[in-house]
Formats: C-alpha cells, sequence, structure tokens
C-alpha cells in the first residue's frame, strides 16, 4: 500500500462533502470518476461486493496510484494487527464511494423528487 | 558642411555610382518583400497541411468510433475490445499531434479518454461477463465518443475551408 493513498482518498472525501468535484459514473457497476479541469488528472473509486479500489491516472490515461483491496484480505489475522491504514484505507474508499455515488447519480435531488411525487398523488 | 559638400557628386562617374547604389537599394527592397510573402505562403501553406492532417486522423476516428459503437450495439464483445484498445491508442496520438487545432474540444476528448481507458480495462477483465447496467452505459459511452468525433470531424472540416481554427 502506497502511504498517500489514504491522504489522497482523505482529501477526496473532504472536498466531495464541501461539493467542490463533481463526480460521474464510470464502466463497470459501483465505480465513479471525477476529471480535474484540462484532463490532466482522474480520479477513480470503485466499491463492489469481492474489492473496494482507487486509481489516480495522469493525462495520458496511465494509472499512477492504484489501490485495490479485497475484503477476504482483511480477514487475515496478520493483516488486522499489523497493518490498521490498510484497513482504514479499505473503510474510507467505502465512505467515498457511498458520497461519489450520491453526487454523481444526485440521489438527494431524486429522492426529494420521489417524495414530492408520493405526496402529490 | 565640408563632409556634405565633398560627398555630393560632381561628374558622370560619381552620379553612375549614385544610381548604381539606388537602383540596387530598390532590388534589396524588392528581394526583403518578396521573401518575407514566400515565407508567409510558406507558413499558411504548412498550417493547411496540418489542418487537413487534423482532419483526415478525426476522419480515421470517428470510423472507429462508429465501428466501435456497431460492435456494442451488436453485441460483439471481442471486437468491441479490440477496437476500445485500438481507438484510445490513436485517440491518444491524435490528441497530441493536434492539440492546437481542437481548442476547447481538447479536454472533452480527454475526458473521454478516460472513459475509453475504464471500458478497456472493464472489456479486459470481463467483456463476456457484462451486467445489463455495464452494457447499457458502453452504449452510452461509445455512442457519446461517435458524436464527439464526428463533430469534431465537422469542425475540423469546416475549419479548413474557411482558415478558421476551433476554440
Amino acid at each position: 500500500m502506497d502511504e498517500r493513498s489514504l491522504g489522497f482518498v482523505n482529501q477526496l472525501i473532504e472536498k466531495t462533502e464541501q461539493g467542490k468535484l463533481q463526480w460521474s459514473t464510470g464502466f463497470e457497476d459501483g465505480q465513479f470518476k471525477t476529471i480535474v479541469p484540462e484532463g490532466d488528472l482522474v480520479f477513480v473509486v470503485q466499491s463492489n461486493p469481492e474489492m473496494r479500489k482507487f486509481m489516480i491516472l495522469d493525462n495520458y490515461q496511465d494509472v499512477i496510484l492504484e489501490e485495490e483491496i479485497s475484503p477476504s484480505v482483511l480477514q487475515n489475522v496478520q493483516i488486522q494487527a499489523n497493518q490498521p491504514k490498510l484497513i482504514m484505507l479499505y473503510n474510507n474508499i467505502g465512505q467515498l464511494q457511498n458520497l461519489v455515488r450520491a453526487s454523481a447519480l444526485k440521489v438527494n435531488e431524486k429522492l426529494e423528487k420521489a417524495e414530492k411525487f408520493l405526496s402529490a398523488i | 558642411m565640408i563632409f556634405f559638400t565633398e560627398s555630393l557628386p560632381r561628374d558622370w562617374f560619381d552620379w553612375t555610382n549614385a544610381g548604381i547604389g539606388v537602383v540596387g537599394l530598390l532590388f534589396t527592397l524588392w528581394a526583403v518583400l518578396q521573401a518575407t510573402g514566400a515565407k508567409q505562403a510558406a507558413v499558411s501553406t504548412e498550417k493547411s497541411v496540418k489542418k487537413h492532417n487534423a482532419e483526415f486522423d478525426f476522419d480515421t476516428l470517428t470510423r472507429m468510433a462508429k465501428e466501435l459503437h456497431g460492435y456494442v450495439e451488436s453485441g460483439m464483445m471481442s471486437e468491441a475490445k479490440l477496437r476500445t484498445t485500438d481507438l484510445r491508442t490513436e485517440l491518444a496520438v491524435a490528441i497530441r499531434h493536434h492539440e492546437a487545432y481542437l481548442g476547447t474540444q481538447a479536454s472533452l476528448l480527454k475526458s473521454k479518454q478516460a472513459d475509453l481507458k475504464l471500458v478497456t480495462d472493464g472489456l479486459n477483465r470481463k467483456a463476456d461477463d457484462l451486467s445489463q447496467t455495464e452494457r447499457i452505459r458502453l452504449l452510452g459511452i461509445t455512442g457519446a465518443i461517435l458524436d464527439l468525433l464526428a463533430g469534431q470531424c465537422g469542425q475540423l472540416h469546416s475549419a479548413t475551408e474557411t482558415g478558421v481554427t476551433n476554440g
């Protein structure tokens, strides 16, 4: 695990909560991306039952940072004892994915619309 | 004053020399003007050739994107996987070569490159095992890439005809 990954994920959580980043759906289920202006960097987050993944791509779409954590790895007792940051990264990727999913799919707006629709009928 | 009176032509020899000097100067000025014009023409020709090259490259990319979209529509995922890789590589080269003529479209094209990267990775992992939503998303992505490239092609074509660059 790259030590900087956790810092990036935490910063992305903070900036997403502040509404400073626009996320959109990626290709695979549970995958979301945000592209910084001019397309120089792409942040990708993905979560599904098999793994949680965080990736940074450069302007040529080369992977410059990638973390992929499987939940089965975290069940290893030694990893639980020796790599608390890996567990933290896994949890924070999950938290980030929930946030960006809400942002990309405009979950809150759609739920409000659903509430209005239901109360109107 | 002494210098001025001494430098005035006094006989036919002096007058001939002065005349030749003036004619030489005029010829030099004429040559400079001709060279400037030739340089401008060369620059203009170079720009025109580059625009034509960009137009040709984006025309090729549009055809590739059309093929890719067709494969996705028909569910030919192995072919789509290969076409996605080709399109991704060629688009990267085209953006690098012709960025000057793409203007504001360059960042849009780069975002489509990111989509192609994610699609390439996804198809390499599970081309024959896509969920229904992934298939729909893939259609949306390839359709959007085709639209953007076709639009870019049109803009480059009109820019070549009118001599105006995009953006």
